[in-house]
Parts: C-alpha cells; structure tokens; sequence
C-alpha cells in the first residue's frame, strides 16, 4: 500500500518541456508581427511551433531567448506540408489562476522520449474561453501534454517526495500506468476539426 | 476438509485400496483445496452499499449513555469477472457506521467513491496494482491517489470522517450519510503526500501522523480541528515497511522494522526484503524539534500495530506492539485471506511492552497473550495508562481472532473472552463512560462476524469484567466482511 509514491516520481515529465514556455501579455513579450500572427481567439493564447533545441525535460529557458528562437523557425517552418487538420482543446480548470501550458507532439518518439514538440501553446487560466487551438496541422496522429501552471512560474511543482502538485492531462484525457500517459494511451487521429475537453487533474 | 468430504475419502479408502489411485488422491486434494474456509465470511464481497438498517438486540441491555457511533473501515469487495484483488489489504475501502442511539444500534456501509474503485467498476476487473495485488496492464495511475483504496482506517473530524489508506491523501467522507467528498490536500504543495492510517492524538488536542516514501518520512503535525499545523520531511536510517507510528506527548516513535524497501516492485510486497539479522531500529524524535532524534537497537521482529506509547518521570519510554516472528501473515496470511481457503503460515502476534531507558538500552517483554488490534483510553493518549485491549483467540494454521482481551500492564494479568470458532472478533475500541475518569471506566466497543448466523454483530463489554462477556450485543440482518480499524464518534 505504501511506496507507490516513489514509482511515480517519474511523473516530474507530464510537464510539457518548460523550453516551450512562452509568456503572453505585453509587459513580456514585445509586441511584434510574429506574436500577432500567433495569437489566436481572444488574445490570451501564444502559440507556435517549437524549434527550440531540448538539453533534457527540465530544461528551462529564458522567454527572451525562447521567443526569438521560435519566431526564426517559426518563419523557416512556414508552408511547408500539406495543412489540414485544426485541433482545438478546451480546458476545464479548477482554479482560474496562472496559466495552462500546452504541448503537442506528432509522434511517439518526440512524446516520450526528449524531443520536441510540434506545436505549443498557453493560455490564462481566467480567460473567458480556455481553449487552444492548433490550426492547419498535417494529417496524422498526435499527442497532447498539459499542465495547470497555477504559480505562473514555468515548472511543475512537486511535492517532496517528486510528486506533482499542479494539475496535468493528456489528450484523450489519457491516465498512465504509474508514469505519464503512453503514446497509445494519448494519441488521436487528426484530420479536419478535432476537439477535445480536457479536465485538468 | 469438511467432514463430508473426509469420509468421502476414508470411504473410498476403505472400500479397496486398489481403487484409490494416484490420480483420485490428487482429485480429491484438488477438491479440497477449492472448498472455502469456514471463515471465508469474513472477506466476502459487498456488492453494493449497505443502506440503513436497525440492528436487533439479541443479548444483554443497551448500556445507559452509551451514544455514538462507530465508524470502521475495511475491504468489502475483492473480486471482479476479469480480475481480482489477491490480497487482503486492497479490496476497496468500506466504510461502517455503527450508530448507537436511544438504546437503539443501526449498521450502514458505503464504498469509498475512488478512482480506483471507478476504473474497476468500468472495467469490471482489478486493474489497479497495490501492497499484495499485482494489477495489469489497464491500470490508469496518475498519481498515487489514483492506486488509493481508501480502505484501512478512520479519523473523525468535524462532519466527516477520512477513510485513510498508507501510500496516499485521506479521503473525506460525510459523516452523516458516508458520501465520498474527495480527497484531502493538507496545504496545495503537499498535495497526494502520504498521510498513514494511524494518526494520533495528543493530550494537547494536535494529531500527529507520517508517511513515508523508502528511507524518507514526512512527519504530520495537525491542529485540534484537522487543519496542517506543519509538516517535515525527515531521513530515515533505513526504509523499513511502517504501516504504523506511535507518540508519547513529547516524542514520535518510529519503530524500523528488518523488512527493508530494497528495490521499486509491483506489488509493493516484491520489493521488501526480510532482515532479521539487522535487527529492529527504534527512533524516537523530540516533537518540538525534529531533528533531535534518538537510535534503540532490538532484536528483530515484525509488527503492523503498535499501541499508544508514554513518557516516564526519569525519561523511560514504553508502549506495547502486536509481534511476530516474521512477515509471512503479510505476505501470504493476507493472499490465503481472500483465497478463501487454505492455510495461514506462521504464528500469530503476541502482544509485548517495549521499553526504552534513559541509558540508551531498550528490552521487549513478550507475553503468552496473543494479540493484535492494540487499542487504548482515548483520555490517555500518549500519557501513562496500563490497560489494552486487543483481540485475541486466534490459533496457528486458522486466521483471524475469535475473542479479546484487556491486558493490564501494571498487574501482568490478561483478562480475556473467547466467542469461539463460529465468531471473527474485530478491533474492539475503548469508549469512556460519561463523566467517568478511570481507566477502567469504559465500555469495549467492536463488530464480529457470526459464521454460524451469517450475520454482523455489534457487542459493547465493561472494560473492567471483559471476562463476563458482552453486555449487550446487536445483530444486523447481513454479514459485512470483516474491517480493520474503526474510530468512536461520541
């Protein structure tokens, strides 16, 4: 009964990668034609598509770097497959606090292992519409990890013995077997609109 | 083997031995193997929950101002079509209340709404991997809450009681109606730490607790009405199995048993590994300041419960301890449980005193009497007191107790009551008479399971003439599985 809480420290990857963090609002993130050409719905989402080399699950960027980072790929990216499929998901959260970190991945060695995401986003916990939406993806399958980021501080608490403390989910809200949710468990077949409401646990 | 089936056998036998093949003796021995236990009562399963029912008094007189209730909890469902818990402490937790009114006893039971319990239910299988129980592959753990079965014991605060399980968050049940309210989060960044099934009161009103993860504790300090007061994490100089603690008013006692976490496994039992050579480690830790702590070296023994514990004038510490020579109950006492049949390896727990000096020295005083279930006078918790009472009668090779006792720690003397084979006696808790102060001054309140009725009873005995019997004893209309540790609302 007892020791299953050190299995589980393993649970420190749910966070999507803290390098695909992004801070909205201006006081952060300087205005710019790459971040308006990003922001979607009501203004409260950042998105983008994450070039941002991984050193590892926590690794931790500054925005700044971050930002310019991605907007250069960004702009390398553009255009070049074929578009069709809009994933959109709502979150349902318990506390309209801090922010909700998105990470989607187009395949199973970039979910579990340490690549990269295809796309990332986030969006206000309080906003209005806590939905993101990743738009003109390629046909396929994908895997989406998030969590609730209720501090604003980029990471994923734990408590001390490593567990999280801050809410997470995966798409299909997919539970995992004493890890993060497998590929197989999380992964959904994008083509046209996909929508999916995640709860936040 | 019933008696039907045994001369079944010395009939064949008698009729030829050239007749009685090999292959018959085995078929016959399989046979036996399948039949069930006459006390496979005691971990049926529960289908549903257990609506209010009256209780009828079918023995002695309601006592005058005996009003509360009861709250226990326990495992009440084991098995599923594709898949069943294979080990007695992870069925799903089920909560009882045993309610004493007006001279009038009634019996409820509600299931503890967890994840776990709702995977099981969608699947209709056990899934879930636990202490004993391996799961399988379509188990969804996100956290360890979710492999929580809520199923050990109660604490009782306010309206609610939390149904406490070892490895995660209590969770919060409504006292009035047993509804599941959700799991506890003491403070958001202690949320899922472990808080164990044996929380205890001290004379102060705080209620301290632990749980740990390998050679790591984190120390609960609560106020009166349940809310965190602090919390510490301390190193432990190993990472014994600790399925309890116990506290003077002044200290935490950790009792470091030789069944060492050596390695992460599925079910956590694959992980222990018995070392009696190493002994037992004692750590005492100063309430006010956890990081002055103190070492006591015992033989090695194994023990779940332990008793409430006291600080002498000259700075002795003792407190008593259900022990036993090794964890095979643990390991295959509890699979044979729920197999419902078979033999229970090793001997039963016999109640000791443990001792620990101002010198540094410890000793351990085993007694005749066997025991487990240790329970105590709630007025004196983590004071000076000298009487337990504990359930007893249980014999080697059988599981489970068919009695009790009050054993008295200054005289020696055990005082104790035997129902018999068709009774499983569970945990028996000390309820102080109204305005009474002695220790003696209590009444003696717990459930059985009746084999020969197949039916659940509540029995209230006199702390001072436990040996006289129940003073009084209802008898529900169904038998619920046998629980372990309740709590009394008074």
């Amino acid at each position: 009964m007892g020791r299953e809480n050190s299995v589980l420290q393993v649970f420190t990857d749910v966070a999507p990668t803290a390098a695909t963090v992004v801070h909205e609002g201006e006081a952060v993130i300087p205005a710019s034609p790459m971040a308006k050409a990003n922001s979607r719905l009501q203004g409260q989402v950042i998105e983008g598509r994450s070039s941002v080399p991984m050193t590892g699950h926590h690794a931790m960027k500054t925005h700044s770097a971050l930002w310019s980072s991605a907007a250069l790929v960004a702009v390398a990216l553009a255009s070049t497959s074929a578009l069709a499929a809009d994933v959109a998901f709502d979150f349902d959260v318990a506390k309209p606090e801090g922010r909700i970190m998105v990470a989607l991945f187009d395949s199973e060695a970039n979910y579990g292992g340490e690549g990269q995401p295809a796309r990332y986003a986030m969006v206000e916990a309080a906003a209005p519409t806590t939905r993101v939406t990743f738009e003109n993806l390629p046909d396929g399958d994908y895997a989406m990890r998030a969590f609730h980021d209720l501090d604003g501080d980029g990471k994923m608490k734990t408590n001390p013995f490593g567990m999280p403390v801050e809410p997470y989910a995966f798409s299909n809200n997919a539970v995992g077997n004493m890890g993060p949710a497998s590929w197989e468990r999380a992964k959904f077949a994008a083509s046209g609109a996909v929508v999916q409401t995640i709860s936040l646990k | 083997m019933t008696p039907s089936r045994r001369s079944f056998l010395m009939g064949a036998a008698a009729l030829s031995a050239a007749v009685a093949t090999p292959e018959m003796v085995r078929a016959a021995a399989a046979l036996d193997a399948a039949a069930t236990a006459d006390w496979a009562l005691a971990t049926r399963d529960l289908e549903s929950d257990l609506p209010r029912q009256t209780m009828r008094l079918i023995d002695g007189r309601a006592p005058a101002g005996l009003e509360g209730a009861l709250f226990r909890n326990g495992p009440g469902r084991f098995r599923r079509p594709g898949g069943s818990v294979t080990h007695w402490f992870d069925g799903d937790g089920l909560m009882r209340a045993f309610r004493i009114q007006d001279g009038q006893a009634t019996l409820e039971a509600r299931f503890a709404d967890t994840p776990k319990r709702r995977v099981e239910t969608e699947l209709d299988a056990v899934v879930t991997p636990g202490f004993g129980t391996r799961g399988d592959a379509r188990a969804r753990i996100g956290s360890n809450d979710d492999a929580n079965a809520a199923n050990t014991a109660v604490m009782a605060t306010g309206n609610q009681v939390w149904a406490l399980w070892e490895g995660g968050s209590p969770l919060a049940m409504d006292a009035a109606d047993l509804s599941t309210q959700g799991f506890v989060t003491l403070r958001d960044d202690l949320k899922g730490m472990p808080f164990q099934a044996h929380p205890r009161r001290a004379p102060d009103g705080s209620i301290w607790n632990v749980g740990t993860a390998g050679d790591r504790a984190v120390i609960w300090r609560l106020n009166p009405d349940a809310s965190l007061n602090r919390a510490e994490v301390i190193r432990l100089p190993r990472a014994s199995y600790m399925h309890d603690f116990t506290a003077t008013d002044r200290h935490v006692i950790l009792v470091l048993q030789p069944w060492v976490l050596e390695r992460q496994a599925l079910p956590i039992i694959n992980g222990l590994a018995w070392r009696p050579e190493a002994g037992t480690q004692v750590m005492v830790l100063d309430k006010d300041d956890l990081t002055q702590s103190r070492l006591y070296e015992l033989p090695g023994f194994f023990h779940f419960h332990l008793g409430d514990a006291w600080a002498e004038a000259d700075g002795t510490i003792r407190f008593d301890v259900a022990a036993s020579g090794d964890p095979r109950f643990a390991v295959d006492g509890a699979r044979v449980l729920v197999e419902g049949h078979g033999v229970v390896p090793g001997d039963p727990a016999r109640l000791a005193l443990i001792t620990l000096r101002p010198d540094g020295k410890a000793d351990m005083l085993t007694t005749d009497a066997i025991g487990e279930f240790p329970k105590a006078d709630p007025r004196r918790q983590g004071l000076k007191r000298r009487l337990t009472v504990h359930t007893g009668g249980e014999t080697a090779g059988r599981p489970l107790p068919t009695g009790l006792a009050v054993q008295d720690w200054e005289s020696g003397r055990s005082h104790g009551f035997t129902f018999g084979l068709h009774q499983i006696v569970e945990e028996t808790v000390f309820v102080p008479k109204p305005g009474a102060t002695a220790e003696t001054d209590a009444w003696l309140v717990g459930p059985s399971v009746n084999l020969k009725a197949g039916r659940t009873e509540l029995h209230v005995f006199d702390a001072a003439r436990v040996e006289d019997g129940p003073v009084a004893t209802w008898q529900a209309d169904t038998a619920l599985p046998a629980g372990f540790h309740g709590a009394w609302v008074g």
